[in-house]
């Protein structure tokens, strides 16, 4: 048994984060985003040493911490990565990092906007990095309900009914998770919550069959899986930029990665049996979603909805139950929370400057504001799964999965391809070429510093998306071990 | 690593390199970007050169790539640089077409605020159909043609500021992803099938039938993209509409990048398509009209980039006839003369469109004579090799692609693809005729002319060094129609499967018919529109009818808007109704519901005594009467 390490001081990071920032006087706003910064440079610097520790060649969990907590109950600290949470560790300090710095400007309670912020990502964190259920679920629900305050305090375009929303549809997934994780619990009869070992008992077939629902759906709502999906584009629409960020980004990665850690390697025979269905609502999302975006005219509602279909890509992936389904998922959930970072801040510029999101509105911004609308351009291009970005390679080995697995499923999303153009196009087009409406007033262009947060994100997309392997061979080994116990 | 593969990577890395250096740092450096840029592209002209010595000379092949992506089942996808005649020749032709266009654009687009941002780009488009051509795995290859179009989309739009730019921009992306589609299907199919996608081990496979991979389907697939990518048959429209890029991004887009990439796709993948006879019959059909009817909008045309557009769409026809009929050495060799000549016309139409700052060779025909020479010889150099006038070097590859079409085909498409040879002659020169023949044009229809693709911010006085840059690459170009001809023996002996090749002058039968019928298309169109006092109005443009079914892309835009754009949009609106609608309206019921359902069981809760006593009193009552009744009390 090994005590507390890296991994506890990843989780520790932003709750240290939140401390410092409830310490400072409301009245230094500069310190308290100073030391937001600071916080989230810190979780990039111990991820990075997570990263530079953890050994890609080994199959199974790594870091391993495990100290007894309630042993009445079986609760541990029991923490670990493995290569499908580690791209996710990094995801999330990226994000948090990047979305501080794209806060920067914000006036309004800044104090209690980072507290929130960086209570949320310690939730996330303690998801990733947990290996015991009852962990697991306490720092899901952590992560989750920030975003009522965050959206209905500093949010635009009907946050309350946006927040609302969004809490009440996480809750209700979470009531289905709960006592679905806790039938488990009881029919491992094991007394513990340990995901590690809970996963070595052979549940029952019907067992399996009855209780899977209960998991999928509870974490696909987050994941936003249709129709349970409308909290999320909405969500999008009424948060500030850096939660949409984060909800967007890493929050509705939980869901999948929920999915992935719980769901599927305690109760493989379910999944399986219920795969062919899971698999046709991950395709009616990713077909919907675009649809539904082509037609949208707010920038952030059309990311909402492209963030419905594309998290359709990565419940696919995972509906394969395949080699090539499970690592394009994993990748996809990295590489579309970047990417979908990206837009957000890109579009969190423009509104801040245009006060208006409706690309009708908005117009030839290429012209005034080249650098700003690039951000966007990027954005926009990568999730049309142009190659050169992450997301291609992440998409394609989806696709790749399907094919084999599902063959109508994959020509069906492959032929949705148009129609993800088709939207990525319009919003280019209509919103950022063209002539600009008389009406605008044009400001100046994005600034360097602010321009830095969008650009480490490009930076990031183009890496991988010219060497996959970058990430592929992390991910690759632990989707291994996971078929095996698929099996 | 050998020095071949040296420099094949340099090839590719150093346009990258520029496009990278350009885009992030120089923006606001236009000389130096030009300079970057045009260094980059020297680079790999050099470098290509060198392969063309190295490999395609002694005539070798060869394959050299490393693991980039793992997949199920199978050693993994490897990426790498394949070397053999067809992909440095190829490489060659792009190094050049490009460097000679980048030479133009300094001249071109001096003046233009996004000066660096277009050699930025240009460098991009480089990058892309180097790694194209270069690419020794299908799905690399795949990777660069996406970005082929991503290069053509940036460039295209490049005036993004007017509308015209943008929506051609957009449609080229969007109707050539529709064929992608196809592509990215077939590829997949390829490496579910099979565990590569390594060329050589592709065309193995698809030879000797392996279990598991249907050849016609894969094939068919495949020809999507190509269909798209090369503008043929019902995805042709997006390219006379992508003249609204700057004029020497139609040259490089027309004769070496772009739309050569699905023509070179096929000549790449030959043993494959040629496994599936009936998919190449079904391309043989479809390229043979594609070549007609864009020779009869090129006919009525009054853009003279337009016409130049429909020309290009008709040649890539030719070239895919002959590679349908089997011939990689014709439908490539015609590739190769095509994109110099291709690139010096538009290069040379671009230079009068800049001296009367019009597209319409009417109005160009108005304009005071142009003082410079270039122009007009490049304009005639390259339209006497388009019409395939001997000894220009359109006739040769044209003689090729017909001949090796009486051997294979014969019949009824071979009298028709002699026929649009005399089509290509006619209005080949109506365009001479109508741009040089300087008159005052009989008839002003000013209405249905494009806006030139001119934009305020050029200088309008021209200095000798721009007339400079722009003259030279003209020069050069014409005097390659010259030579270019030549290699028709190069590509015989190279490209398999060999033909029988009786040198540049042999003059058979074919031929003469060739050369009759060219000749009776020029006279037509002097008649027409080169003597003096001609009505200078052709005889497809005298029927209304026929000028507007030929004029406008044969309605194919209007069907496109009137059924699957428009079928789309409903479906969309329908998908949005039903989210906010439906399911937003689900959810909010439900949310309704509960309040309603808590105010209704909160007028339990009066506070009344009264109520709350009455309530229990009649429970009881109601209790004890049951009981009673059902006899469960004695």
């Amino acid at each position: 048994m090994n005590g507390p390490g890296l991994l506890t001081l990843l989780v520790l990071c932003p709750a240290v984060g939140l401390a410092v920032i409830l310490a400072i006087p409301g009245r230094f706003p500069k310190a308290i985003k100073v030391a937001s910064a600071l916080t989230g440079l810190a979780t990039l610097l111990v991820t990075g040493l997570i990263y530079a520790k953890f050994d890609p060649a080994a199959a199974g969990k790594q870091l391993l911490e495990q100290v007894p907590w309630i042993p009445a109950v079986g609760i541990e600290w029991h923490n670990g990565v493995d290569g499908i949470s580690l791209p996710l560790l990094v995801l999330t300090a990226i994000v948090f990092f990047t979305g501080v710095l794209v806060m920067w400007e914000l006036k309004e309670r800044v104090k209690e906007y980072f507290a929130f912020m960086t209570l949320l990502v310690t939730g996330v964190f303690g998801v990733f990095v947990s290996l015991d259920l009852f962990f697991f679920l306490f720092y899901y629900e952590l992560a989750v309900l920030p975003m009522y305050l965050l959206i209905a305090v500093w949010g635009s375009t009907r946050k309350e009914y946006g927040a609302m929303k969004l809490t009440l549809y996480l809750l209700a997934g979470t009531a289905l998770v709960v006592p679905a994780a806790l039938a488990v619990y009881w029919a491992a009869g094991l007394n513990t919550f340990d995901l590690v070992r809970l996963g070595t008992v052979h549940y029952g077939h019907t067992f399996q069959i009855v209780v899977y629902p209960f998991l999928f759906v509870g974490f696909g709502i987050l994941a936003g899986m249709w129709p349970l999906h409308t909290w999320s584009p909405v969500g999008h629409v009424a948060a500030p930029t850096a939660v949409s960020m984060l909800h967007a980004g890493v929050l509705m990665k939980l869901g999948a990665y929920g999915i992935l850690r719980v769901a599927m390697p305690l109760l493989p025979e379910g999944a399986h049996y219920w795969m062919l269905a899971t698999a046709i609502l991950a395709t009616v999302n990713i077909v919907y979603g675009a649809f539904v975006a082509l037609s949208q005219t707010d920038l952030k509602f059309v990311i909402g909805f492209s963030s419905v279909s594309h998290m359709g890509i990565v419940l696919l992936g995972l509906s394969t139950m395949s080699q090539d389904g499970i690592n394009g998922a994993v990748f996809q959930m990295f590489s579309h929370g970047i990417m979908t970072a990206l837009f957000f801040a890109a579009v969190g510029y423009i509104y801040d400057r245009y006060h208006t999101r409706d690309m009708t509105r908005l117009g030839g911004l290429s012209k005034y504001v080249p650098v700003a609308s690039a951000f966007f351009i990027v954005a926009a291009l990568c999730g049309a799964g142009v190659p050169g970005f992450a997301s291609f390679w992440a998409e394609l080995l989806v696709f790749l999965g399907t094919l084999k697995t599902f063959p109508v499923l994959a020509w069906i999303v492959v032929l949705a391809l148009v129609v993800t153009m088709a939207y990525s196009m319009r919003a280019i087009v209509v919103g950022f070429f063209g002539a600009p409406h008389e009406e605008l007033h044009h400001p100046a262009d994005i600034s360097l510093f602010l321009s830095l947060p969008r650009a480490i994100l490009v930076a990031v997309l183009l890496v991988l998306g010219f060497y996959p392997r970058l990430m592929l061979d992390i991910i690759d080994p632990a989707t291994r071990a996971l078929i095996g116990v698929l099996k | 690593m050998t020095g071949t593969v040296l420099a094949a990577l340099a090839a590719q890395a150093a346009p990258l390199l520029a496009c990278a250096l350009i885009l992030i740092f120089l923006r606001g450096r236009p000389r130096v970007a030009a300079g970057t840029a045009i260094a980059a592209l020297t680079v790999s002209f050099a470098a290509a050169a060198f392969l063309v010595w190295q490999v395609a000379v002694p005539n070798t092949a060869s394959v050299s790539q490393t693991l980039w992506l793992p997949v199920q089942g199978g050693a993994g996808l490897a990426f790498g640089v394949i070397l053999d005649p067809l992909a440095v020749t190829m490489a060659l032709v792009v190094a050049a077409i490009t460097l000679a266009v980048m030479v133009y654009s300094t001249g071109y687009m001096r003046g233009d605020p996004g000066f660096a941002r277009y050699f930025g780009f240009l460098a991009l488009f480089g990058w892309a159909m180097l790694g194209l051509v270069l690419a020794s795995n299908l799905l690399q290859l795949l990777v660069f043609w996406e970005l082929v179009g991503l290069a053509s989309f940036l460039l295209i739009g490049f005036w993004f500021e007017r509308e015209a730019p943008a929506a051609a921009a957009r449609k080229a992306f969007l109707m050539t992803r529709v064929g992608d589609v196809g592509f990215l299907l077939g590829v997949l199919l390829l490496i579910r099938a099979l565990g590569v996608a390594t060329i050589p081990d592709v065309l193995a496979a698809a030879t000797s039938s392996a279990p598991g991979f249907t050849v016609p389907l894969v094939a068919f697939l495949l020809l999507m993209g190509v269909v798209g990518k090369s503008a043929q048959g019902p995805l042709f429209t997006w390219l006379p509409d992508a003249m609204e890029g700057p004029t020497p991004v139609s040259a490089l887009l027309h004769s070496a990048t772009m739309v050569a990439a699905g023509v070179f796709l096929v000549a790449r993948l030959h043993p494959l398509f040629a496994a599936a006879p009936g998919v190449m019959q079904g391309l043989l059909w479809l390229a043979l009209v594609t070549a007609l009817a864009s020779a009869t909008m090129a006919m009525v045309a009054n853009d003279i980039k337009r016409v130049l557009a429909y020309s290009s769409i008709s040649q890539l026809s030719y070239m895919l006839m002959a590679l349908a009929a089997g011939s990689v050495a014709a439908g490539f060799f015609h590739l190769t003369t095509h994109a110099g000549f291709k690139a010096l016309l538009f290069l040379s139409s671009g230079i009068f469109i800049h001296h009367a700052h019009s597209n319409d060779m009417r109005e160009i025909a108005g304009h005071e004579p142009l003082s410079q020479k270039a122009g007009v010889i490049g304009l005639v150099a390259g339209s006497l090799a388009l019409a395939g006038v001997i000894p220009f070097a359109g006739y040769f590859s044209k003689e090729m692609v017909l001949g090796a079409m009486g051997e294979r085909v014969g019949g009824v498409v071979l009298a028709l693809a002699y026929l649009g040879a005399g089509l290509t002659a006619y209005y080949t020169f109506r365009m001479v005729f109508l741009t040089l023949r300087g008159q005052t044009p009989r008839r002003q229809e000013a209405r249905d002319i494009a806006p030139a693709a001119h934009v305020a911010g050029h200088e309008e006085h021209f200095s000798a060094a721009a007339h400079a840059a722009m003259a030279w690459p003209v020069l050069a170009l014409a005097a390659l129609t010259l030579v270019l001809g030549y290699l028709g023996g190069f590509f015989a002996t190279r490209l398999s499967p060999a033909l029988p090749h009786e040198g540049p002058f042999h003059v058979g039968g074919g031929a003469l018919v060739a050369l009759a019928l060219v000749a009776a298309g020029i006279a037509l169109a002097w008649y027409e529109f080169g003597r003096a006092g001609a009505l200078r109005l052709g005889f497809a443009e005298r029927v209304p009818a026929l000028k507007s079914f030929f004029g406008d892309n044969w309605y194919l835009d209007r069907l496109y808007k009137a059924t699957v754009i428009r079928w789309t949009l409903a479906l969309s609106r329908a998908a949005k109704w039903n989210d906010h609608t439906v399911l937003d309206g689900a959810s909010d019921g439900v949310a309704q519901g509960t309040v309603w359902g808590g105010r209704i069981l909160s007028m339990v809760q009066n506070g009344f005594v009264q109520a709350y006593v009455a309530v229990a009193i009649s429970v009881v009552a109601a209790l004890g009467i049951w009981l009673t009744r059902t006899g469960g009390l004695p």
